[in-house]
């Protein structure tokens, strides 16, 4: 019975946290060959694959995806595939936190050890992603309410800024008539794919409508958030100077400077308006994967069966969190690196899981007759 | 289970404490200042440190400058650190002042260090110190208080709303260092004894060292056209006196227009102004305000465009002309060298409006 506005929520979660999960790093080495042309395909085949992929969700209410595999693909498939997803769910959450992790200690507090950050960001998400989904849905809510007016807030200040250079910006756009940049396109694609997390969340919907308005909010947040998020930098760090940062908008906000209030630097309100965000971020593509990768374990009995799950629960989040100790050791390039190939294998992953469920649909139509 | 959870909980809180310095151990950098040094390659990095006192009444600058010259900044910096008993912490540092020898060799080394070190902010005031660096962070003027904090003030435009000084913060000196179609500029600030500094001159680089120093009087006029509602006073001849007016608002914009294939450049400047002063003695009224606007919009133009054209013979682009143009052409390939080849024909043409509209209290 959970209403429609959840799901914008987790679109609009996806669409903001992309500045941590290199986006506009992809976006801006684009910069002269071609993410101006890819921007706009991003939009039109994202919001394409977010209204397919909710209308075919439609047709299983109150169902996940396991369950949805599971009735309707031969039964030696249907573990494989579940563990691909998870892993990319996986892998989603990791990338968040890994960056996340490695943005704290540049920023924030370089003299923290850096296992000690991971362990503490850690101790929140695992605690978390047990949570029942419906709490995580209004934690979500909680979290956006808290967080965007801030983002807005760094954002506007942003952009009026008197050092904020629009000929640099408009100088980008000259450089549109290139042809789309492949990368700039799959990386951009991310903004649009808050949807997916459906594939557990459709649990909780019953009657998901997606009206008209919803195409249109989907397409503009995810048009707009995508150009500042291309162009913002570019207006401080000039077109040739915007490639040299790393966290580029993180540097972007250490640029901006606030006259009257208690703190001076943006950097830290900016902050603490994507700490939490980021984490729930985190939370919810981790319980996804939890949830995908549960359903490989059999359903226990139901004497103990709470004991049992917890395990299964445990063993699960005990290896996402070895996974992430174990990618501690990665450095700057290859971090980055691992990212962009993420970004890049996401989106096929994300056109399998369309197509999966148009034929699980079509074998329950067929089934129906 | 849920008291061994509980248990390692609390664990967890002891351990956040052992890596933080808590602040009496710790000694803020309010100002660095990096010179040549005396052998050539080095740098001599000075540091002014300011020392937290706790009560606020009876607040008594201390402040303190170290001194150290080395092949490189860092190893200064971290051979300073063991001149004192505290921590050295960077993330208070508000300005950075370039000694005059350094500004007149390569300033990218410097700039490179400074936003590549994380604990130093982006909006760090960059400026040129003359005689050098060390001898600005020494000065401590009687108005001040907290160490440091004039220059800071002064720098950042938050204290005095001098018409002369131009604040240029790390991420715009970065931006223009490496963007093609405008050069950077720095604040030059001139020490005057022990307790005094001068900010009313701005120099003008070619990417990596100071090719051209504007005058004060320029420096206005590069304020006026560079930056939103000047507070400056400006002259206007009439009949045989001078009158001063006061600009309440001020803007300037400029378009690069080709007329029959030569470039010309037409900078308005839309003024209103107060008068402020009166050597004329006579009464003034609204032939006279007139009068005023007229004439001081004359000599407004003159002093402008004899700037603009000092600035274009000197092959500098402090305006961003080059920047602009490019990103109003789509033949991303050529345009910058046609803009370059463009330059010395460039034609300026000064529109001034200025409408001076009170006579101030008196008539």
């Amino acid at each position: 019975m959970t209403q429609n506005r959840y799901y914008i929520w987790l679109i609009l979660m996806n669409s903001l946290i992309n500045i941590i999960i290199f986006v506009p790093r992809e976006l801006i080495d684009g910069r002269f060959t071609g993410t101006q042309a890819a921007i706009p395909l991003a939009v039109l085949s994202g919001t394409l694959i977010t209204f397919m992929f909710t209308a075919v969700i439609r047709k299983f209410p109150g169902k996940g995806v396991p369950e949805i595999f599971a009735a309707s693909l031969p039964k030696f498939t249907v573990p494989p595939l579940l563990v691909i997803f998870g892993l990319l769910w996986c892998t989603a959450g990791l990338i968040t936190l890994l960056s996340f992790v490695d943005i704290t200690l540049r920023f924030i507090s370089p003299d923290t050890r850096p296992l000690i950050v991971l362990l503490s960001f850690l101790v929140v998400v695992c605690f978390s992603v047990r949570m029942e989904p419906l709490s995580l849905l209004y934690g979500l809510e909680m979290m956006l309410a808290i967080s965007l007016p801030l983002i807005v807030y760094a954002t506007f200040k942003a952009v009026v800024n008197p050092a904020f250079s629009w000929d640099a910006v408009l100088q980008t756009f000259t450089y549109s008539l290139h042809t789309p940049n492949w990368n700039s396109f799959l990386a951009a694609t991310f903004s649009f794919s808050g949807y997916i997390n459906m594939a557990i969340f459709n649990r909780l919907f019953h009657q998901l409508k997606l009206k008209p308005l919803h195409i249109v909010i989907v397409a503009v947040q995810g048009f707009i958030i995508l150009l500042l998020s291309f162009l913002v930098p570019i207006g401080y760090f000039g077109t040739i100077g915007v490639g040299k940062h790393i966290y580029t908008w993180f540097s972007t906000a250490d640029s901006i400077r606030i006259e009257t209030f208690l703190i001076e630097r943006m950097l830290f309100i900016f902050y603490m308006a994507y700490l939490p965000l980021s984490l729930v971020s985190v939370v919810i593509h981790w319980h996804v994967g939890k949830e995908l990768l549960l359903a490989l374990f059999p359903v226990p009995k139901k004497r103990k069966s709470s004991s049992v799950r917890l395990w299964q629960e445990g063993f699960i989040l005990a290896a996402f969190c070895a996974a992430a100790f174990s990618l501690m050791h990665l450095d700057q390039y290859e971090l980055n690196q691992f990212g962009v190939i993420f970004l890049d294998v996401r989106w096929y992953g994300e056109v399998a899981l369309l197509l999966l469920l148009l034929y699980c649909y079509a074998v329950k139509r067929r089934r129906a007759l | 289970m849920k008291k061994l959870l509980c248990a390692m909980i609390a664990l967890l809180l002891l351990c956040t404490g052992c890596e933080y310095k808590d602040i009496d151990r710790r000694i803020f950098v309010v100002a660095i200042g990096i010179d040549q040094g005396e052998r050539e390659g080095n740098f001599k990095v000075s540091l002014k440190l300011a020392l937290p006192q706790g009560d606020v009444s009876k607040i008594d600058e201390k402040m303190q400058i170290l001194t150290e010259e080395s092949t490189s900044i860092s190893e200064a910096l971290r051979r300073m650190k063991s001149r004192v008993e505290k921590e050295l912490d960077y993330v208070h540092c508000k300005s950075l002042v370039l000694g005059e020898g350094l500004a007149a060799k390569d300033i990218r080394h410097v700039l490179d260090w400074a936003i590549r070190r994380r604990d130093i902010q982006l909006i760090l005031n960059f400026a040129i110190g003359r005689p050098g660096a060390l001898e600005v962070l020494e000065i401590k003027p009687p108005s001040e208080r907290i160490p440091s904090n004039s220059l800071i003030v002064a720098m950042s435009g938050q204290g005095t709303e001098s018409p002369f000084i131009t604040s240029v913060y790390a991420f715009e000196l970065v931006n223009r260092v490496y963007e093609q179609g405008v050069d950077p500029v720095l604040p030059v600030i001139e020490a005057k004894g022990k307790d005094q500094f001068l900010i009313d001159k701005v120099a003008v680089l070619d990417k990596s060292k100071v090719s051209l120093v504007l005058t004060a009087d320029e420096t206005r006029l590069f304020n006026l056209l560079t930056r939103q509602d000047l507070r400056t006073n400006l002259p206007a001849r009439v009949q045989e006196g001078k009158v001063q007016y006061y600009t309440e608002t001020s803007s300037s914009s400029y378009q690069i227009i080709m007329r029959q294939g030569e470039p010309v450049i037409r900078y308005n400047i839309k003024i209103k102004g107060i008068i402020e002063e009166n050597s004329t003695l006579t009464e003034v009224n609204h032939r006279m305000l007139k009068e005023v606007s007229s004439s001081g919009g004359e000599e407004l133009r003159a002093s402008v465009e004899a700037l603009l054209i000092k600035v274009q013979q000197s092959g500098l682009d402090p305006f961003g002309w080059g920047l602009h143009y490019c990103a109003r052409h789509w033949n991303n390939e050529s345009e910058l060298e046609e803009w370059e080849r463009m330059v010395p024909r460039i034609r300026f043409e000064v529109m001034p409006k200025v409408e001076v509209k009170y006579s101030g209290m008196i008539e």
